[in-house]
């Protein structure tokens, strides 16, 4: 069975909200990227790749529309 | 399925009673919400209906909630705040406070609009949800940790799929000081009204939330576009990478050089605060006025830039090690600051001082010791203790030791002198312990006056039992409407002159005044109509943003920026007018006084210390000479509230008005 599909951030479009953070099912995206900006806002990672089920909320919750699943 | 479901509130509740552990699920009808939206109009009608007349604060029959807001979790940008509500213990009316985080989302993730709790518990729980429902679980191994200890050790013995959210009170709402608050994400507070001493009355050590339900909006598409729209002007807003900490105290100083009104645009403000937080104040203030000094009686000129300098917000800033911010927030105004080395070990670090803290802790006590400040401020998130009144409460005990009323012998041998950062730190420390001369301040400046003596009650600044936040009437009078006229008042947050002007709030509501280019600011201190409308507007304008669980600094980027009627529509589809949810805001803020009404409180009593509308005007300093008739201004807000012009209690026709009556709300309409 081929592996689902995982979240993919596009930090040119994402605001660091937090929001796909918080409504992951399973936490899997943490606020740590710091090199982004000039104020050094925390960004999100997918740090439990193995964990993510590929649900798309993450995906779906983003207003910036900044996360596609690949 | 009920279609509420697809109008961004779940549409339910959850009663839990710690008397006898049972739990109740509580169904909202759609027409509340129509009514009161959620967050803190929703707290406010559960308070009303479900408090009996006349219950202890401190008593099984207080009622203690958690809502989130309307907004929160719906793809709205700045829209994560959550409020404690309450019978307060400390003003004995409507009690709330409001706090960030990451905490609002998860409630409404475990299904419920709101958590409220009534009873007392026999011994400490916690309550505990994820998607298989509450639960009460034993906290006894946790009382008597501080709020980060407490998260830690939850996060050990609670294992779950989802991060937990977790509220909790530290060692200071445990022991009933009647300052303390609630703490969620290591050290964020809802801090105001005691919020946390009720929740240590009911026994209730934490509020732990892994759920993980879908938030479901009427538009999720328009709501996305609004939020795009707005991201994109808040990613333009930012300061010329020149400007610095440094320049800000002859910012404040061009602010008050002129008495006319510039109404700039909001954004300016979120560039701001988007550099440096709320600090950006922690000199600003002191030159254009808005910082109190020594215990508010004092200026600039007591605590000058040789002082006030090691405030600078560039300085707390080479502490701070990443950013914090809230769920749905693109602003940012949190970070996390390394204070290991200051504190030699005790602390690795804590969130960055506010501004409320720095000042609090700063000028109001004559304190130049930064370094003191980072250390007071994690005691205080640790300890569950409100900064605001913890600050003035020991500004009022040194006054009175200035004064000589307070002896070392009485003080436990600490020596209150102005600017004592150790005997300040020490202080702190036995509030929170309710300990040695600690014991006495622990509940705040009004049971600490009332303990030692009717003759220092002049120099107990608060306003009906709550002590104010750090920003001077005296230079804006509005704020001090707001002090005085907010059924949970001392607070800094309702609404000011300043506020109204950034907010541009004439560009959606009809009939609110437009500030214009040039107009005399000098009017603001004259209890005229102006500022009745201005004032009242404030004020339902904040119910609909706390009903929504917006963030103020998003209000005073601009509604013309955030587009808060916009998205309530989409979320709800509701299609009001800007002016329909004035009406809600109105509504909201009148229940709220109907609830102070109810529990036997004279709005007049709330009226804040003279000393904060210059009666006696300062002698020194930019507000030199600055005051205003308070009680005058009290009615006219009174007035526009649709409240007797004298007492303050709302009309029976303005309550027919905003159909209570046919919310069949008992009480109420008697007015």
């Amino acid at each position: 069975m081929a592996d689902k599909k995982k979240p993919v951030i596009d930090y040119e479009l994402c605001m660091a909200c937090g929001i796909c953070s918080g409504d992951c099912p399973l936490s899997c995206i943490a606020l740590r990227k710091t090199d982004i900006d000039r104020y050094q806002k925390a960004y999100p990672v997918l740090d439990e790749y193995y964990r993510c089920t590929g649900c798309t909320r993450c995906a779906k919750a983003c207003p910036m529309e900044a996360i596609r699943m690949m | 399925m009920r279609g509420n479901f697809l109008k961004g509130y779940c549409g339910k509740i959850l009663m839990v009673d710690l008397s006898d552990s049972t739990f109740e699920e509580i169904e909202i009808p759609d027409v509340i919400y129509e009514h009161f939206l959620s967050g803190v109009g929703l707290g406010a009608y559960i308070l009303y209906k479900y408090i009996p007349q006349g219950a202890d604060p401190l008593g099984p029959k207080n009622i203690l909630g958690f809502v989130s807001g309307l907004l929160t979790g719906t793809g709205s940008f700045m829209t994560g705040r959550w409020l404690a509500v309450c019978k307060s213990p400390l003003t004995g009316g409507f009690g709330d406070a409001n706090c960030g985080g990451t905490f609002s989302p998860a409630l409404k993730q475990s299904g419920y609009d709101g958590i409220f709790f009534k009873g007392q518990a026999p011994t400490p729980k916690m309550l505990f949800i994820d998607n298989n429902g509450p639960q009460l679980l034993d906290a006894s191994d946790l009382w008597g940790l501080d709020t980060v200890a407490t998260e830690a050790a939850i996060n050990q013995k609670v294992t779950t799929n989802k991060k937990l959210a977790i509220a909790t009170i530290g060692p200071a709402g445990e022991h009933q000081s009647l300052i303390a608050g609630i703490s969620n994400d290591g050290g964020r507070m809802a801090a105001r009204s005691g919020v946390g001493t009720v929740m240590g009355s009911k026994k209730l050590k934490a509020v732990v939330l892994a759920g993980s339900k879908m938030i479901r909006s009427q538009d999720p598409q328009t709501l996305k576009a609004i939020s795009r729209d707005y991201a994109r002007k808040i990613k333009a807003a930012n300061l010329p990478s020149l400007a610095s900490g440094a320049m800000l105290p002859m910012m404040g100083k061009s602010m008050v050089a002129t008495d006319k009104a510039i109404p700039i645009d909001g954004m300016l403000s979120t560039a701001i605060i988007k550099k440096w937080g709320t600090g950006f104040t922690n000199t600003m203030g002191m030159t254009m006025g808005d910082t109190p000094v020594k215990n508010w009686k004092g200026s600039v000129v007591d605590f000058p830039h040789r002082k006030y300098r090691h405030m600078n917000p560039d300085q707390i800033q080479k502490h701070e090690t990443k950013k914090y911010h809230c769920y749905s927030c693109v602003i940012g105004c949190g970070g996390v600051c390394d204070i290991n080395g200051i504190s030699k070990g005790r602390f690795s670090h804590t969130h960055k001082p506010e501004y409320e803290t720095v000042a609090a802790f700063g000028s109001l006590l004559l304190n130049k010791d930064r370094d003191s400040i980072f250390i007071i401020n994690e005691l205080l998130n640790r300890g569950g203790m409100d900064s605001i009144s913890a600050g003035n409460t020991i500004a009022f005990a040194m006054e009175c030791y200035e004064k000589g009323w307070l002896s070392p012998e009485v003080t436990g041998g600490l020596d209150l002198t102005w600017g004592n950062t150790e005997a300040i730190v020490t202080l702190v420390e036995q509030m929170i312990a309710g300990v040695g001369f600690g014991a006495i301040l622990q509940h705040g400046v009004k049971k600490a006056s009332a303990i030692l003596g009717l003759e220092s009650a002049p120099l107990a600044i608060h306003a009906g039992g709550q002590e104010p936040g750090m920003h001077d009437p005296r230079l804006d009078p509005i704020l001090g409407i707001h002090y005085s006229c907010d059924p949970t008042p001392g607070r800094h947050t309702i609404g000011a002159g300043s506020y109204y002007t950034y907010m541009r709030i004439w560009e959606d509501v009809t009939w609110a005044p437009k500030v214009k280019l040039g107009e005399d600011k000098n009017d603001e201190y004259e209890a005229n109509n102006q500022v009745g409308l201005k004032s009242m507007i404030n004020a339902c304008i904040k119910q609909i943003l706390d009903g929504s669980g917006g963030c103020f600094f998003a209000l005073v980027s601009g509604l013309n920026h955030f587009k808060l009627f916009d998205y309530l529509n989409a979320a709800t589809g509701w299609q009001k007018t800007a002016n329909e949810y004035m009406t809600i805001g109105l509504r909201m803020q009148t229940l709220r006084q109907a609830f102070n009404v109810r529990e036997g409180i004279n709005p007049r009593d709330f009226k804040m210390n003279p000393r904060l509308s210059g009666n006696p005007p300062l002698t020194t300093g930019p507000l030199k000479g600055k005051s205003f008739d308070l009680d005058a201004m009290m009615s006219v807000h009174y007035q526009f509230m649709g409240w007797d012009k004298k007492t303050g209690i709302p009309t029976k026709t303005a309550l027919e008005d905003l159909g209570f009556c046919d919310l069949e709300m008992e009480g109420v309409t008697h007015g």
